[in-house]
């Protein structure tokens, strides 16, 4: 019996050409002095208001037919426009309302914007301008020009994690189909690097000969380079499409076996990283028995992680291994990299009269980790009880202490380095002094409102304490309006209600302090508990 | 020889006649890969070669050269399994049809250095879909269902799935030739992103009614109605072209009233389109809840089966089919409550303890397959909720075992290895697995001479209600076959020259065919030796 009736259907989701948005700046909402005569409407009594406009293109002033409005807030309501851009959503409440405008191929998914408009006896109607989306597409081909089939491409580009920016792969990609094609749509103007990478699916280099030497595709960068510091980045404009084609040529892959050792340790699987800059361009990862592996890579230099039993990292040096041809007797010695121990201390009483104790087994709520200084380098260390953070490596990191709990942070310490406001710069073949983080648990609440308040996209409130280079800065989203912060260190605080507040990086106190003119300041005591009402601020200051 | 269709590369799983072993003498399998179509060789194809009995262990692999050909050096003669592909032919089996592959036999007499390894190349079925406006229609789900006997019986099912793209094209490539039909599900793109209001009034007003819309399920070539469907037959590598034009209408809502009225009743509802028998998800279903009414919003017309499934400590799952024209009312606590289908495997032998097992139930008039794994408290819950009332065929896997010796129940008549379920009566199924089965090996032979790729079928008796009892098999290179697992019984033997294509398991086709096939009665643990003659 055929085994065909066994598909199990999925809804395909893919979001990306259509997403909210509208340009939030000054010029982007136009109310025209036209007093519009409230619209009766079959909601309730209090919602007897209209909202009425046209939708436009920016780049072309042209209208802009079957886009979707929508009310962010109140009690919802939604229209599609007519063929001249035209809307009209009755049923509104008098007052200040969210507006936003979706359309495929305009917008940009990573931050929907959306705007106030006044709803009311004499609102005018409104223009919404909606920016076009940019595209890359384009075509990987072998260099006998056969389509590669199946190939995944990534795009990178800046990307705002906790109010920092990293360059990281976004979360739409591209699949080559059977005649190597490949296309991303909705995407927003900015800088994108495009890199493709194949799989590890091993073919054969030459015709005629039985078991040829087999060759795999590496992970290459636009226009054909195997690190990001050397590929050409597209810059793309709002509506721009872009064709990036890749040309692989294939490298011919090496047998190496051997054997592993690990400082008394039993090696369970070893990865195999290929150096490339700061990047890596292949991995292949062999399971190891009785300290033997084998594995098919191609020449250059590696970096081997490995997995003993219980979970051990274990590694050798970076691009330490060498392979350029066949080897059948590789010895490979792998170390446990530098682990930084991570001490919590829970402090009681008041100041004078401080006693800790050490905790066992840490804290729930709070997440350790080190974060590269450098956004090109990649790879965060997180916090692993009991072994503390593993695995680190040569460089500059920036210690993030996620607090999900009621406790607030005093102090973070790395020897004499005070973690709260300098970096952590851990030596080549140094060592670095335990993390001692001390806890305490008579913080403060600050909550309140915002306002307007918009049910799709909710504000991002920060409350802002300046240390050193670094400022204290605790992030929530004003959820519905209201927002609610616990465990707050007692101090002076600036406090402030951004519209997509999380597309900003607000950990960097030169583009957080313009907001900062506009905060409102509150002062938090030990198990106090503080209201603050807020008004939104637009974000692009 | 049987092909485990689900594996990359061939295993052998037929153990057919071990051939001596010849010491010393090397043997060589060579030929040329050609387009099956036009018989152009093929440069650059990658071709697997590797024994029958141990594929991995023993495989080797070429491209072949420019003129398409390859060679091969063997140690040992033997049955030896054949692969290839190429760009534009997916990854096939020497003479496969289905889930059977002729092996290449290599020193027996048989010539094995003058192959022709015929790829067929792939099909493919490309369209766009736009909108009454010609807009395209992005995020619409392409469903393609195919239609084939390979399980005896014609029957449909789903074969694969796509999205079309912003600019609302598809494509379904690497399709084998044959009868496929095209079902798209898709709405609007703005219903993706119509935000519930919030809170909810009770007419569900405020403007939302107006951004409701939803294109109907539509077949090729542009009906909604699965009666109307046009099949689309598709050749060795033919790129067919099927474009649609949806049209919106207004969307359909189904309330279930006072759904969540008693808060320490937990419970969740699916509302799932019904089509050639199978269940296809909607593309952006919403529920919303209305007072303590349940709302799902953005429904097609349509036919459809509705679960609820209650999650307190007595789970149960009531369903209903309904036809959805308009607007509707459902009153969740009258849908009838689904046949419960319990019961336990066993494996022959070992009558007291109960085994895991796959058990799949398959209604061949109205085309649905149920599945259910069975635990080790043997209880089944089968995939699909809504058990139509009917005549359904059991197929159970347990491990090693794959055929039922016994099948008994209550609450359903059984027949054979079919049972007839009634509506809403509990059935209590026990399966008892077979081992110590029997095995029919013999030769395919036309005007006395031994014939490579016949389908070999053995016929139960009462075939209409033993369809898990027939047993299949391509022929080999020197004519062989072997057919495993057989039931002790009487049975009828016959092969056939050209019929991949055949309704083998339809009692009316068979049955013209039956008066000139060999008889033969088979006993429990026994091999036995066959000649057949090819029709």
């Amino acid at each position: 019996m055929s085994g065909g009736s066994k598909g199990i259907p999925f809804i395909s989701v893919w979001f990306l050409a259509c997403v909210v948005f509208l340009v939030l700046t000054p010029c982007a909402i136009a109310q025209n002095d036209e007093p519009l005569d409230p619209t009766p409407t079959e909601g309730p009594e209090n919602s007897a208001y209209s909202l009425s406009g046209t939708v436009v293109n920016a780049l072309t002033g042209g209208p802009v037919r079957r886009a979707l409005v929508q009310i962010g807030d109140q009690s919802g309501g939604a229209a599609v426009t007519d063929d001249a851009g035209h809307f009209q959503i009755a049923g509104l409440k008098e007052g200040q309302a969210f507006v936003s405008v979706t359309k495929p191929g305009f917008g940009d998914w990573r931050a929907p914007e959306q705007s106030v408009v006044q709803v009311g006896k004499d609102a005018p109607a409104v223009v919404l301008k909606i920016v076009p989306a940019a595209m890359i597409f384009g075509r990987v081909t072998a260099s006998d020009e056969q389509p590669l089939e199946g190939c995944n491409v990534h795009l990178v580009a800046k990307q705002y994690v906790d109010g920092r920016t990293m360059w990281a792969d976004l979360p739409n990609q591209g699949r080559t189909n059977e005649e190597g094609e490949y296309r991303i749509t909705g995407l927003s103007a900015g800088t994108y690097y495009v890199a493709v990478d194949c799989g590890q699916e091993m073919k054969l280099s030459q015709r005629g000969t039985v078991n040829a030497r087999e060759e795999v595709f590496v992970k290459a960068f636009y226009p054909g380079v195997a690190e990001m510091s050397a590929a050409s980045p597209l810059e793309l404009s709002p509506g721009r499409e872009m064709e990036a084609n890749f040309e692989l040529s294939p490298e011919p892959l090496y047998h190496v076996s051997g054997t592993a050792s690990a400082e008394g340790e039993t090696v369970v699987s070893m990865s195999f990283l290929r150096q490339a800059g700061s990047d890596q361009d292949f991995m292949q990862t062999v399971g190891v028995i009785d300290g033997r592996f084998e594995v098919k890579v191609p020449d250059g230099t590696y970096e081997v992680v490995a997995t003993g039993q219980n979970g051990v990292q274990l590694s050798t040096p970076v691009a330490s291994v060498t392979v350029n041809a066949d080897n059948p007797d590789l010895h490979i010695a792998l170390t446990r990299g530098l682990s930084i121990p991570v001490d919590i201390l829970f402090e009681n009483g008041a100041p004078g009269a401080e006693q800790t104790v050490r905790a066992q087994g840490g804290a729930p709520g709070i997440v350790v980790s080190l974060i590269p200084a450098s956004s090109l380098q990649k790879g965060v260390n997180w916090w692993r009880e009991p072994d503390g953070i593993q695995n680190v490596e040569p460089g500059t990191y920036s210690l993030q202490i996620q607090n999900m709990s009621r406790l607030w942070v005093k102090s973070a310490k790395s020897g004499s380095t005070d973690l709260l406001s300098d970096d952590l710069t851990v030596a080549e073949g140094g060592q670095a002094a335990p993390i001692e983080i001390t806890l305490r648990k008579d913080g403060g609440n600050v909550n309140g409102t915002v306002s307007p308040a918009s049910n799709s996209w909710p504000p991002t409130v920060l409350l802002v304490q300046p240390r050193g280079k670094k400022n204290y800065v605790k992030a929530v989203r004003a959820e519905g309006g209201s927002f609610d912060m616990q465990g707050v260190p007692p101090g002076e605080y600036a406090v402030v209600a951004i519209d997509h507040g999380d597309q900003l990086e607000y950990m960097n106190p030169e583009v957080l302090n313009p907001y900062l003119l506009d905060a409102q300041h509150v002062s938090v005591r030990p198990n106090g508990n503080t209201t603050v009402n807020l008004s939104l601020i637009a974000k692009g200051r | 020889m049987l092909r485990r269709a689900s594996i990359i590369l061939l295993v052998a799983f037929s153990l057919a006649a071990q051939l001596t072993a010849q010491s010393s003498r090397k043997f060589l399998v060579k030929g040329k890969v050609v387009n099956a179509v036009n018989g152009h060789p093929l440069a650059g194809a990658e071709v697997w070669i590797g024994s029958a009995d141990d594929f991995d262990a023993t495989q080797q692999r070429m491209l072949s050269a420019d003129d398409g050909g390859f060679s091969f050096t063997v140690s040992e003669a033997g049955k030896f399994l054949m692969l290839g592909e190429a760009r534009g032919f997916r990854r096939q089996g020497f003479e496969q049809h289905g889930m059977y592959v002729s092996a290449v036999v290599v020193g027996r007499g048989t010539d094995s250095e003058n192959m022709i390894f015929r790829l067929r190349p792939d099909g493919r079925i490309l369209g766009t879909i736009v909108d009454e406006d010609h807009e395209p229609v992005p995020n619409a789900v392409v469903y393609l269902f195919r239609t084939d006997a390979s399980g005896g019986l014609r029957q449909t099912y789903l074969a694969t799935q796509t999205g079309t793209d912003d600019r609302g094209m598809y494509r379904l490539a690497h399709l084998e030739p044959g009868c496929y039909y095209l079902v798209v599900s898709a709405s609007p793109w703005f219903t993706a992103y119509v935000q519930p209001a919030q809170p909810e009034d009770a007419t569900g007003a405020m403007g939302h009614r107006a951004v409701e819309m939803v294109f109907p399920t539509t077949f090729y070539a542009g009906v909604t109605e699965q009666a109307s469907a046009t099949p689309i037959a598709l050749n060795e590598g033919e790129d067919f072209t099927a474009d649609f034009t949806l049209t919106s209408e207004p969307a359909l809502r189904v309330r279930l009233n006072h759904f969540n009225s008693d808060p320490e009743k937990q419970r969740g509802a699916t509302l799932q389109e019904s089509v050639f028998g199978q269940r296809i998800n909607l593309v952006w279903q919403r529920e919303v809840p209305v007072g303590d009414s349940l709302e799902i919003r953005n429904v097609s017309p349509g036919r459809y089966v509705l679960d609820i499934q209650s999650y307190e400590a007595n789970r149960e799952t009531r369903s209903r089919m309904l036809d959805l024209v308009a607007d509707t009312e459902v009153d969740p606590d009258r849908s009838a409550a689904v046949p419960s289908i319990a019961g336990t495997v066993r494996v022959e032998g070992n009558p007291n303890a109960r085994a895991q097992a796959n058990v799949r139930l398959w209604n061949s008039r109205t085309n649905e397959v149920v599945e259910s794994q069975v635990g080790p408290n043997g209880t089944m819950i089968f995939n699909s909720n809504w058990i139509t009332p009917g005549r359904y065929s059991v197929f159970a896997q347990s491990g090693q075992y794959s055929t039922i010796a016994s099948l008994s129940a209550t609450g359903a008549r059984v027949e054979g290895q079919t049972i007839e379920i009634a509506a809403g009566r509990p059935v209590q199924l026990d399966i008892v697995m077979a081992q110590n089965l029997s095995k029919i090996e013999g030769i395919a032979q036309k005007d006395g001479k031994p014939f490579p790729g016949a389908m070999v079928l053995l016929v139960p008796e009462n075939p209409e209600v033993n369809l898990p009892k027939f047993r299949r098999d391509e022929s080999d290179g020197d004519g062989t076959f072997s057919l495993l697992e057989v039931l002790p019984g009487r049975y009828r033997l016959m092969a056939v020259e050209d019929g991949w294509d055949w309704e083998w398991g339809n009692p009316a086709l068979l049955k013209k065919r039956l008066e000139n096939a060999q008889e033969i009665v088979v006993e429990r643990n026994r091999t036995y030796r066959s000649v057949v003659k090819v029709e």
